[in-house]
């Protein structure tokens, strides 16, 4: 019942469809787990062992986590870039690399380079032209169709010196597992997976990836994300609704855009914006690459100068200057749907690296997770609602962004109706003092949460990167997390007092279209 | 081509910022937000100093596969065991031999309410409350689930946790209480998710694309409805955990930081009184007799932009067959990852589709079915189904290429070495393989074969086992929006998915033979007091009628004559304001003759009026012995305080209806069926019978009232009625 309706994130566009993302966030949040702390300590210390860290000359970052149960090796890139460094007017482009990243690069992917290249020169002068030309109102439309066919031609010229698909043969060929990619608000990652005896193939291939990249078949690439679009939020209402939530809660930070892009921009894109997008952000500085499995450090050292010392040192990109003002007052949204009712609430929060994250965790965690929580208490088992989550940060907790609450009614149960009961359950967390068991439950479940979180080569990958990344140190991962252990109850009042108050709110909720009228 | 260095443009776009939307100068676009600037590449190439293809790589070390031990309990409990001290903590997961393919079609549902409730339920000696709270307090997960051919349990806790999770875990297995009002809950939850089946495209599409494929009935692909799941109880879960969760049909594997001694120990203390069901026989899941059928089918939602598609066929296929290893390299060739033939055209050439996907499944013991598809934007939804079909053609005349060939191989045989990388794959294989009574070594042969399979192979199962030509293909999108026309494809078949509220044709309970024995008994009764013998002189029927219809712009009155002859040779001609109608079935053929022209009538219209046939109570008095008709006795009601029995028809073609019978005089006074609206959306209708009169031994109701949702619609009167009139000649001839 529980998994029934997936929750929402914005973690899910990856290049492959068939693994969603969607816990990501989700995973991160229950990883940075509240550990008893000399518990946390021994876990630590464990790691140390197995843990080498090491940094480039160029500013690029490894980690290595040894694990020799298996002859098998995760890798897992975090680009320290999202959507959320997107420029107004190039919504996407983020997402939109991270596709092109599995186009292949100088040496990979093409059957003659220099002829490739020209072509693919010519393709972008002339989209150039006939952009501008479809953006001029006075283009004659002669000449539109002029530039239209001869775009497509030389399209077709690029294309003939183009073999895309090599990147991934070659690993397939190796025997990759799990081949795939994320984009988020903050963060880009790509990961894969091969058999312990092709580690160098990896450091041959990524090495290449951000420093030969060639971002070929982007216009084709361009139509595909536009069907991803199409999928997750033109014809899904859950998707439509989130993306009405999101710009409605942020008037001023990137936060506030969707990460696939709005289709006027996506229909825009150039291969040019791609590229130097890529090369603002895409600086080894900017890189944390983890490896976990059955690997040598020391072999790991030789590969990782070998292979990544070639990529020149450049500035790190500067963070995002604007903030998201104080809200003002209440923000509502509604959509009136053929469909069934959901409902969608957001509070503003400071981000991750706030003394109060870790409030934030644990507030999440007592209103919506397991069975002894609030929400599955009053609103689940009363049948108000199917099922309703609180999620700690979104859409990204790099910068501040929202503690939100999705709430799916019960057959029967107005979106107004959930509302009222879900804003009665954070009342009572700014009026009355949690109980020091619901406290402890959630310190307990997340030490269990990060010792689950450590049983895979992929997911020690993932995790460590992005807290390397993100906080400055993998370490994080189990000590940050000591923070949480010491949150007591009036933490958890305070912040729900500050942060639960009506004009810090957005909500989205869809009602449903009276059925006759709307039927089909 | 030389770019301006980004700092100039950043400039630029300051200056221009209020016209870079609309009128970008040049291409000049607003950099990157905080991004320094630095130059962009120039005209020179830089190529890396390595070819990756002749890289070389050392052998891949051999690695001890964790073996499991495996211990089968007196009670007949089978346990397979795994140390692993990488982490303090201790995973489980069972197995049962039962699933949703074994609940009564009345009470589809049940299955998965037992496998909420065993969790949420409570046990003998625990409150539902109870077990949450001493869970969750040692941060340790216990679930169950009961899915359409096995159940499962899965536990997770600390090591330290272990003496009070593991007692429960067992507990939930052992002795579930099913607290009634969890009972209430998990139904309540199961109406809910009915009430959301029709949201998300995708979800829809699985559903119906498995009905299609299996029939809508079948345990395969039928689902749960808001009446069917009402009809379950307490009892009824009891029983139906009763009767499968045994310990002799059960495995249980237990891998983690613990020593297997001890552990085996630990488990006979938790398992060892579950008590083994003396002869028992695990169940067989039913088999499919299914068969592959060319049909176009649409499934029309308004709130999307995109179509998505299925494409496929029942498959013929068990995992253990031979076959199965070319089908597996022809899967990869045909949609393999991101370099299969659909993903690199349909995907990456055309740009059709971000999701394409295609897979010739198998199951242990049952074949499986083929199944392809993508979602693509409405306006290339034919587009994108040709491409597809192309794609099925083609792997079915062209053999693989060498490098594909190699590609699928090299691809499976290098990446074997996952299957073993975590334990909980390796103990669920095992489980697997011992659930359906593979050798443990099955995976191995696998490989082997793999290892051989050749291009020619791949040709002859693809030209074995695809169809192309008798595919269904099924859409969920919005044809305002299609670029051509689905009926390109073939004739459309529209399906309905609004939710049923009540019983009709698909999903009907099922009955008893004293039901059918009393139903049979009462619809002769009614054929004796509508008439008895007379019946049987009858050879043709003729009505005429004036109907008054309600329209939302007043009421509009029709005369209409029908002409019927056989169960499939019908006249029916109506004469409306805007011109006359007629309609000539004859056999499986038909016509329709508009003012605006002659044309043959899809077949699935005509099953249709064959269907409306049956509720015509002299005709169905006629035929009431026809071996294919069922009457069951559906018990009496109370109709405007008047009690009435209720007798359910289910025709030889056509859907169900309920005849409404006065137990004084057997006539029937109403019907209720599903009837169509106005748009042709199916909508709970009732016909009152009124002002019986005789003719040729005959009662035939004069006056006929329609009711749709209550309100009336057509009041139906009858100005002629004639018996064994002489035919005119040539009536159902049906040519054009």
């Amino acid at each position: 019942m529980i998994r029934r309706i997936s929750g929402i994130s914005n973690e899910a566009y990856c290049v492959m469809q068939r693994k969603i993302y969607i816990n990501f966030i989700v995973g991160l949040i229950a990883a940075v787990g509240l550990v008893h702390s000399g518990k946390a300590e021994s876990l630590l210390e464990q790691f140390e062992h197995k843990v080498t860290e090491l940094t480039l000359e160029n500013g690029l970052t490894f980690l290595v986590i040894e694990r020799h149960e298996a002859p098998v090796v995760s890798f897992h890139t975090y680009a320290d870039v999202g959507s959320a460094n997107e420029p107004i007017g190039a919504t996407g482009v983020a997402h939109m690399f991270e596709h092109m990243a599995f186009k292949g690069t100088t040496s990979i992917g093409t059957k003659d380079i220099e002829k490739e290249m020209a072509a693919l020169k010519r393709q972008e002068r002339i989209y150039k032209r006939l952009r501008r030309a479809q953006l001029n109102r006075d283009t004659n439309p002669d000449k539109l169709d002029r530039l239209k066919k001869r775009f497509k031609k030389a399209r077709k010229e690029a294309e003939k010196w183009s073999q895309a698909q090599e990147f991934e043969r070659i690993l397939k060929r190796a025997g990759v597992n799990g081949l795939n990619a994320y984009t988020s608000a903050d963060a880009t990652g790509y990961m894969y997976s091969l058999p312990a005896n092709k580690v160098k193939l990896f450091f041959a291939m990524e090495s290449d990836r951000f420093l030969n990249p060639v971002m070929r078949e982007f216009y084709v690439e361009r139509d595909v994300v536009m069907e991803e679009r199409r999928q997750r939020v033109g014809s899904s209402p859950l998707g439509r609704l989130v993306e009405e939530w999101q710009a409605a809660a942020f008037i001023a930070h990137p936060y506030g855009q969707p990460t696939i892009g709005h289709m006027s921009d996506l229909k825009h894109l150039t291969r040019t914006q791609a590229r130097e997008f890529f090369e603002a952000y895409y600086v080894p500085k900017n890189l944390t690459i983890a490896i976990a499995g059955d690997v040598d450090p020391d072999q790991i050292r030789k590969l990782a100068e070998k292979y990544f010392g070639r990529l020149p040192s450049q500035p790190p990109p500067l963070p995002i200057v604007t903030e998201e003002p104080k809200q003002r007052g209440e923000r509502q949204v509604t959509l009136v749907e053929s469909t069934q009712p959901y409902v969608l609430m957001g509070y503003h929060r400071p981000s991750i690296h706030s003394p109060d994250h870790a409030t934030y965790l644990v507030l999440s965690d007592i209103l919506s997770r397991g069975r002894t929580s609030r929400f599955y208490q009053n609103l689940v088992e009363k049948e108000l609602a199917l099922q309703a989550n609180a999620f700690a940060s979104f859409p990204g907790n790099k910068n501040p962004g929202l503690f939100g609450i999705l709430g799916v009614p019960s057959k029967g149960v107005s979106p107004k109706k959930l509302e009222k009961a879900i804003l009665d359950e954070l009342d009572r967390l700014k009026t009355e003092a949690v109980s020091e068991q619901a406290l402890e439950r959630a310190k307990t479940r997340a030490r269990s949460d990060l010792i689950n979180g450590l049983d895979s080569n992929s997911g020690l990958a993932k995790q460590f990167s992005t807290f390397e990344a993100l906080t400055g140190n993998w370490r994080n991962l189990f000590r940050q997390l000591d923070d949480i252990d010491a949150v007591d109850q009036d933490d958890v009042k305070r912040v729900a007092k500050e942060t639960f108050k009506r004009s810090n709110r957005t909500v989205a909720r869809i009602r449903q279209a009276q059925r006759d009228n709307e039927k089909e | 081509m030389k770019e301006k260095p980004i700092t100039q443009r950043w400039t630029t776009r300051l200056l221009c910022w209020g016209i870079a939307a609309t009128l970008p100068t040049g291409d000049a676009w607003p950099t990157a937000q905080g991004a320094e600037g630095k130059p962009s590449s120039n005209e020179q190439i830089n190529i890396s100093d390595y070819d990756i293809r002749s890289f070389t790589y050392p052998e891949l070390k051999d690695f001890k596969i964790p073996r499991p031990k495996r211990v089968r309990l007196d009670n007949g409990l089978t346990v397979f065991l795994l140390e692993d001290h990488e982490l303090p903590d201790i995973k489980a997961s069972a197995r049962i031999a039962t699933g949703s393919v074994y609940e009564p079609a009345e009470k589809i549902g049940l299955a998965s309410i037992v496998g909420t409730v065993m969790r949420t339920g409570g046990t003998e000696t625990m409150s539902p409350d109870e077990i949450n709270r001493q869970l969750e307090g040692v941060g340790a997960t216990v679930e169950t689930s009961i899915g359409r051919t096995s159940a499962s349990a899965s536990m997770s806790s600390l090591k330290e946790s272990l003496d009070t999770v593991l007692p429960i875990f067992a507990d939930i297995l052992t002795e579930p209480a099913f607290a009634k009002q969890k009972v209430a809950l998990a139904k309540s939850q199961e109406k809910s998710a009915i009430s959301r089946r029709n949201d998300k495209p995708r979800q829809i599409a699985i559903r119906e694309f498995r009905q299609l494929l299996y029939g809508s009935d079948s345990p395969y692909a039928r689902v749960p409805q808001y009446f069917t799941i009402d009809r379950i109880s307490r009892q009824d879960a009891v029983r139906f955990y009763e009767a499968y969760f045994h310990p002799n049909n059960t495995l249980l594997s237990v891998w983690g930081d613990f020593e297997t001694s001890e552990m085996l120990e630990r488990i006979r203390k938790a398992f060892g009184d579950w008590e083994k069901e003396t002869n028992f026989q695990r169940p067989k899941p039913p088999e499919p007799k299914l068969e592959a059928n060319h049909s176009v089918n649409l499934i029309p939602k308004r709130d999307v932009n995109q179509s998505t598609i299925f494409i496929g066929h029942p498959g013929g296929l068990t995992r253990k067959e031979p076959d199965f290893i070319p089908v597996t390299v022809m899967n990869e060739v045909l949609a393999g990852g991101f370099s299969g033939r659909l993903f690199e055209n349909v995907r990456s050439e055309q740009g059709l589709a971000y999701s394409v996907f295609g897979r010739y499944t198998a199951n242990y013991r049952r074949s499986g079915i083929f199944y392809a598809g993508a979602a693509t934007k409405s306006q290339t939804t034919v587009e994108a189904i040709r491409s597809i079909i192309h794609e099925i053609e083609t792997i079915r005349k062209e053999p693989p290429t060498q490098k594909e060939l190699k590609l699928a191989k090299q691809g499976y045989l290098n990446s074997f070495v996952f299957k073993f990388d975590t334990n909980r794959e390796i103990l669920d294989r095992l489980m697997t393989y011992e659930y359906y009574d593979y050798p443990k070594d099955f995976l191995r042969q696998f490989k082997e074969g793999i290892e051989t399979v050749t291009a020619k192979e791949v040709t002859q199962v693809a030209k074995r086992y695809l169809f192309p030509d008798k595919v269904a293909i099924l859409v969920v999108g919005n044809p305002s929006e299609f670029g051509q026309e689905l009926s390109r494809l073939g004739e459309v078949n529209k399906i309905d998915i609004s939710i049923p509220k009540e019983p009709s044709g698909k999903g009907s309970p099922e009955s008893s033979p004293e039901q059918v024995k009393q139903g049979r008994k009462l619809l002769l009764a009614v054929r004796e007091a509508l008439g008895g013998t007379s019946f049987n002189e009858i050879t043709n029927l003729t009505f005429e009628a004036t109907q008054q219809i309600e329209t939302p712009r007043g009421t509009m009155e029709i005369d209409t004559k029908s002409v019927i002859a056989d169960t499939d040779r019908i006249f029916i001609q109506q004469k409306m304001p805007q011109g006359t109608v007629t309609i000539t079935l004859n056999g499986k053929k038909g016509t329709i003759n508009t003012p605006r022209g002659k044309q043959s009538m899809p077949s699935s219209q005509i099953k249709q009026i064959h269907g409306e046939l049956w509720r015509n109570l002299t005709f169905l008095c006629r035929e009431a012995q026809h071996p294919k008709l069922k009457a069951i006795h559906r018990g009496k009601t109370e109709i405007d305080g008047q009690s009435l029995a209720k007798l359910e028809i289910q025709p030889p073609v056509g859907s169900q209806f309920t005849l409404f019978v006065s137990p004084k005089t057997k006539m029937p006074v109403r019907v209720a069926y599903q009837g169509r609206n106005m748009q042709g959306n199916p909508v709970s209708s009732v016909k009152t019978y009124e002002k019986y009169q005789t003719v040729k031994g005959i009662k035939i109701p004069h006056k006929v009232v329609t009711f749709q949702k209550g309100n009336k619609r057509r009041v139906t009167k009858l100005r002629q009625v004639r018996l064994n009139a002489e035919l005119k000649a040539g009536r159902f001839e049906t040519d054009e």
